[in-house]
């Protein structure tokens, strides 16, 4: 028998409450906030240094959401990363410093050299898997690493490049419009990313990371899933660097180094490798939380590098008893608080009403 | 090219080696008992070497100036190795076997961690400024006369380098063939499970080779430091990469090929820096290794392990 049910009024809250369910929500979210930084640092709210941060760590989480593609879902540690940065400043330092030529060209030969990179490396996890594909993207990126120190025709050496103030279609760009250039960036990413993690191809990795055989024998190309995230990574590795060039002007061999691999694998692991949002926020967290918070104590203002220690030693904590990373302690926390409100509502009825029988 | 140039650039190459050598050693070690690459060995490495300096320039000639400076300077050498041992054996003891979830990729994690626990110890403990550090074993140079016009030139650090090289891994590998300690570390080796299952106290044999790892790389530390003159934070980390590749190279499954990859390695860099470039003769030798590697997976010596589905 067919109940008889009232139509659902849609007053503002339940609205919002739809509105909040939506899977882009949390990226429209998320795009509020990064512009009101930037509002926040124009008037003068929080100082520009602190601003500026938060522009290199919008440029990690694009980085991050790639590198999650490679090891969340298709389950392939690289520790290349910090090279194919490199290349993304310096061909954006090239073509708009030497050569002289529009942005646009930056662009379109960087994305062309990333795709080739990535095809490189994706032919090469196919003949090496687990950790000695590791040791091999990090000779791969050593190998960057000493192109930037001495073709010197092209990088300018030791010293670094830095770049003039350039101009996009003759107005003269200032960092301002470039954090917006960010931005636009990393939201394009997150929704990139948030559809190809929802889709067939995104469950195909996740398939080929859980087990290889099981994943060919379900029909899935090993070969074309571990190439497509080799070069989405890659690519988006690249695109950060050129942002990364873009916003700093300056670049130096000696800063894409293992130490920034290794501390994007870890702003990955740390924040949950599977969630974009773990992404994003165990990216803030290594790449913030020393410089806007640590600085500030003098005891780390003196010593410079005094924070990595807390840093690292967070790491080792998140990773021995809370593997799933900053982002499980969001559902953690709402069903511990959950589990509170139904205990403190049945002692309050028990007060009232006496215990139940 | 003469003999002696040849000769001369085989040393300088077997020097490199000799230090590349017990680096790589100590990554293999800890590969083949626990199933992950120490990215902390460098750290480690790196710090026992602070200990070494620190401790006889700042205590030992500041406290007793007439004192036997070598004597002085072993004793530090054996200090910085019980450090370097005992944060080997912190590691394995009470991070990885104490971590809730145990799997290559958190093991890894935790030694990235240790990086920069250690990045962050360094300014606090030794202070910011680069320290020099002094040669005081000794700073002969022997001249080595083969038949021209020119002798040899070896300086004395280098020898004592290569043959203390020499003396440690040629101990260790002789524990590994016959005592029973090196018996339990091929059995861990192979099969933990079946291992511990044998009888085997796995745990003990992990520990052990976290600990050993950590006094070889304090050692390879203590040796390296003073041909670099200033000590740095990073001062081991490029041996450290270059011990991951000789491992990969000589294939991580035997003992010998990763030692016979560090002595390929260096040499070939001393060749190639002669005879094809100056600047990229690191870049030359990094994409030899990588194309051997794509050629031959599983290394020079390596077997190929069939994989249970």
């Amino acid at each position: 028998m067919l109940e008889h049910r009232p139509l659902q009024q849609s007053t503002p809250l339940s609205t919002w409450k739809k509105l909040t369910k939506h899977p882009f929500f949390g990226v429209f979210l998320s795009l509020f906030v990064m512009i009101l930084i930037r509002i926040l640092g124009n008037i003068n709210a929080i100082p520009s240094g602190v601003v500026d941060v938060f522009a290199i760590i919008w440029i990690y989480i694009i980085i991050g959401l790639g590198f999650t593609l490679l090891l969340g879902y298709t389950g392939l540690a690289s520790l290349g990363t910090a090279g194919f940065i490199g290349v993304g400043s310096y061909v954006v330092a090239y073509i708009l410093g030497t050569a002289g030529m529009p942005l646009i060209v930056a662009f379109i030969v960087g994305i062309m050299i990333s795709i080739g990179l990535g095809t490189v490396v994706g032919f090469i996890s196919l003949r090496i898997e687990g950790m000695y594909l590791a040791i091999i993207t990090l000779g791969l990126s050593e190998i960057l690493v000493e192109v930037f120190k001495f073709w010197t025709k092209v990088t300018k050496g030791l010293v670094g490049f830095q770049l003039d103030r350039y101009t996009i279609l003759g107005f003269a760009v200032r960092e301002e419009q470039v954090y917006y250039v960010l931005v636009l960036a990393l939201v394009l990413t997150m929704f990139a990313v948030l559809n190809i993690i929802n889709s067939p191809t995104g469950r195909a990795m996740l398939s080929i990371k859980n087990s290889t055989s099981a994943a060919q024998a379900m029909g899935i190309s090993i070969l074309k899933f571990r190439l497509l995230s080799f070069i989405v990574s890659t690519v988006l590795a690249v695109i950060g660097g050129m942002l990364y060039m873009m916003y700093t002007r300056s670049t130096i061999p000696n800063i894409w180094n293992i130490a920034l691999s290794l501390n994007i694998l870890a702003a990955v692991v740390i924040g949950g490798a599977k969630s974009i949002w773990g992404v994003s926020l165990g990216t803030i967290f290594i790449f913030g939380f020393n410089q806007l918070v640590l600085a500030r104590i003098p005891f780390f203002a003196r010593y410079g590098n005094a924070s990595l220690f807390i840093n690292g030693a967070l790491i080792i904590l998140v990773v021995m008893f809370y593997p799933g990373g900053i982002v499980r302690m969001f559902s953690d926390l709402s069903r511990i608080s959950k589990k509170a409100y139904h205990w403190i509502l049945s002692k309050v009825k028990e007060y009232r009403y006496g215990p139940e029988e | 090219m003469t003999l002696q140039q040849i000769l001369s650039m085989l040393f300088q190459g077997i020097t490199a080696a000799s230090f590349l050598a017990l680096i790589t050693f100590a990554i293999v070690l800890i590969f083949k008992t626990s199933y992950t690459t120490n990215f902390a060995q460098s750290s480690i490495a790196t710090f026992s070497a602070y200990v070494i300096t620190n401790l006889f320039v700042n205590i030992m000639m500041v406290n007793n100036p007439e004192g036997n400076p070598v004597m002085m300077l072993l004793f530090s050498i054996v200090i910085g190795i019980i450090v370097g041992f005992g944060f080997g054996l912190f590691i394995d003891t009470m991070l990885i076997r104490k971590s809730r979830y145990s799997n290559v990729l958190t093991k890894q994690m935790i030694t990235m961690g240790m990086i920069l626990v250690f990045s962050g110890l360094f300014p606090v403990v030794f202070g910011v400024y680069a320290q020099p550090t002094p040669m005081p074993l000794t700073r002969r140079v022997f001249e080595l006369n083969v038949g021209g016009s020119t002798p040899i030139y070896i300086s004395g650090h280098s020898l004592i380098s290569i043959v203390t090289t020499i003396v440690v891994l040629g101990a260790i590998f002789i524990a590994l063939k016959y005592t029973k300690w090196g018996l339990g570390v091929r059995a861990t080796a192979s099969n933990e499970v079946v291992a511990g299952m044998m009888g085997v106290n796995t745990k003990f044999i992990t520990a052990m080779s976290w600990g050993l790892a950590g006094g070889i790389g304090a050692l390879a530390a203590g040796l390296f430091a003073p041909t670099v003159f200033t000590l740095s934070p990073d001062l081991m980390m490029g041996l450290q990469i270059n011990g991951f590749l000789a491992a990969v190279l000589g294939g991580f499954s035997t003992f010998a090929g990763p030692m016979i990859a560090a002595f390929i390695i260096p040499i070939s860099r001393v060749f190639a820096w002669q005879f094809l470039s100056n600047e990229w003769s690191n870049a030359i030798v990094y994409l030899l290794v990588l194309v051997i590697i794509l050629i031959k997976p599983v290394g020079l010596l390596g077997k190929r392990i069939a994989k249970k589905v």
